[in-house]
């Protein structure tokens, strides 16, 4: 399924926030980087529709979401920026309220529920209380959640955040495979060896504005010093009274 | 003590800020109970020894909630951060009531009402309150000893699971259990008095909505940002979300009204819905867990009077007035779902 997004712009006040951003996702996973602010989020919110761009289209398998939110809603499988868990449910309980939201029926749910719980690591945990689950938990239930109902398209914001190295290995494996029977993933992460090996493509957000999308340069290969030449260095300066 | 009073500076400064808007002073509609009572009687001292019981069951857990209202907007974890020895934390916890203006307020009220010595009385249990909110705290760990709320099931259908989530959240406010408390006062009254009033039953039901009216204002107060998120992410159309919600508020409703008098109280809750709906979707007031619901003044007003007169011209006249009351929550459907559809609606 194809992610197309075209001329996107969004603006929040006067600063803005996605300048003029047009790119196509066909297959495959697709890296999102840029620093902090840089549009990453916002851009996924317009992608997934909980944003409306203030110019520009989005259309994912053909769909325009400003459009028909309902049916793109239906093809997509996010984790959001604030991973999105009801928090009086158990983690169980949070994927068996939206799995028939996504017209699966109760047993399907069940089975995959208990699927996913597993591969990811969840299943002694399953009937916790999401309220009293560590950040590694909520964002693997909040992924768990986004997989539930097989969408053709992923959009991941930071999923591998506060990740132990077992389970990142996992969901590397798993995204793989989804990406291998033609899922189409966007994803953003600020881990820049691991979009080295992960994505296929990667496209660099600086100030909202895309600034290298390696889809147009088959030339060169994205490895982490590509993502400094287009983002700021970091200031230098040292804080003298630090430890003194 | 200037660490203090540096803590005490921030706490200040932001109650200010946040007394910019009138939705911010955090009333529950039974603040309108408490004043109406007041300009109904006639010799203050009497009137008040008369409704003491009554208003024992209502000031008790908005005292509660007093307690928490000003300390609760600095991060739990942040305020923990603090380098605040234990004396200091208990000293900053009894001076934050000082600068919640639901406590001058409510204060004001009962010094104009029963004089400046039941005014001090109040302060001081007031206090005492605060006292027992901080030691519960510690004892508990700040955990919620309530989890029974865990128990309560999926319900069937498509939005089984939305309707679970409300179900929890509602019995997770304090409105819920006054409201409880006013039911089996008034059921016991029905049931075991030696002549019961009958015309007492849905004026009595009618106070039970009244006091579930607030949570109408904030039905997505308890939800966190990232569960609104993921409401607007699901292939539902909003209007579907809303009714599930309402569903749950009008069941729980229907509940704790059965006994005293069904039709006042759903015509009254039907109303509290359809004018609660604005707030609901487009105020960005966070709610916390076992405290009351804190609405907005003005919303809250159109819920009484409007909810009050549509609920007693059904008592009174015709059921045309509940048909009233579905056409007036229809609409607030059809209007929420234009509001949730505006993206911005997402962000709280």
């Amino acid at each position: 399924m194809m992610i197309h997004c075209r001329n996107v712009t969004k603006s929040y006040g006067g600063r803005v926030a996605v300048n003029d951003v047009t790119f196509t996702v066909s297959s495959g996973i697709c890296g999102l980087l840029g620093a902090n602010g840089a549009g990453k989020s916002t851009l996924l919110k317009i992608l997934t529709g909980l944003l409306t761009a203030d110019e520009g289209t989005v259309t994912i398998a053909g769909h325009d979401i400003a459009a028909k939110p309902a049916v793109v809603k239906q093809l997509i499988g996010v984790v959001p920026e604030e991973i999105g868990l009801f928090e009086s449910l158990s983690i169980a309980e949070n994927l068996h309220l939206v799995g028939p939201i996504y017209r699966l029926s109760a047993k399907k749910t069940e089975m995959r529920t208990s699927e996913l719980l597993e591969l990811l690591g969840l299943s002694s945990s399953r009937d916790k209380p999401v309220s009293e689950c560590s950040y590694g938990m909520r964002k693997k239930t909040a992924l768990a959640m986004a997989l539930l109902h097989n969408p053709g398209v992923l959009l991941l914001d930071e999923p591998f955040e506060g990740i132990d190295p077992s389970s990142s290995r996992t969901i590397l494996r798993v995204l793989r495979a989804a990406a291998r029977q033609g899922t189409a993933i966007l994803l953003t992460s600020h881990i820049l060896p691991l979009m080295e090996t992960l994505a296929s493509r990667v496209l660099i957000l600086k100030r909202g504005k895309l600034v290298w999308d390696s889809a147009l340069e088959p030339s060169q290969i994205f490895t982490s010093e590509t993502y400094f030449r287009f983002v700021d260095d970091a200031p230098t300066k040292e804080l003298t009274w630090l430890g003194s | 003590m200037a660490r203090l009073l540096a803590a005490l500076r921030l706490l200040w400064a932001v109650t200010r800020r946040d007394l910019n808007s009138l939705s911010s002073l955090g009333l529950n509609n039974l603040f309108f109970c408490v004043a109406f009572l007041v300009q109904g009687s006639h010799d203050r001292e009497t009137a008040f020894l008369t409704a003491l019981p009554f208003l024992l069951v209502l000031f008790l857990p908005m005292l509660f909630a007093i307690s928490a209202g000003t300390l609760e907007k600095v991060p739990s974890v942040r305020a923990n951060l603090w380098p605040l020895s234990p004396k200091e934390r208990v000293l900053l916890r009894a001076a934050g009531i000082a600068l919640s203006p639901a406590f001058w307020l409510l204060g004001g009220v009962i010094v104009l009402w029963a004089g400046v010595a039941v005014g001090l009385c109040f302060i001081a249990f007031a206090a005492l309150v605060q006292l027992l909110v901080f030691c519960a705290a510690r004892v508990t760990g700040g955990e919620s000893p309530f989890r029974l709320l865990t128990y309560v099931p999926r319900f069937p259908g498509t939005l089984g699971g939305v309707v679970q989530v409300s179900l929890r959240h509602i019995l997770s406010s304090l409105d819920f259990y006054t409201a409880v408390m006013l039911s089996v006062v008034g059921t016991s009254y029905r049931f075991c008095a030696a002549k019961p009033q009958v015309d007492a039953f849905p004026i009595l039901a009618l106070l039970i909505a009244l006091t579930l009216s607030t949570y109408a204002q904030r039905m997505f107060g308890l939800e966190s940002p990232g569960s609104v998120a993921r409401y607007h992410l699901l292939p539902v159309a909003g209007w579907r979300i809303l009714l599930a919600k309402d569903v749950a508020y009008l069941g729980v409703l229907a509940t704790v009204a059965l006994p005293l008098g069904l039709a006042p109280a759903m015509t009254f809750g039907l109303i509290a819905i359809a004018l609660g709906r604005y707030p609901s979707l487009r105020q960005t007031a966070r709610q916390t867990a076992w405290r009351f619901t804190g609405g907005d003044i003005r919303f809250g007003a159109l819920q009484i009077v409007f909810g009050g007169l549509v609920a007693m011209g059904n008592m009174r006249t015709s059921h045309w007035f509940f048909a009233v009351a579905v056409g007036t929550y229809v609409l607030s459907l059809i209007a929420g779902d234009f509001w949730w559809n505006r993206s911005s609606s997402y962000h709280r």
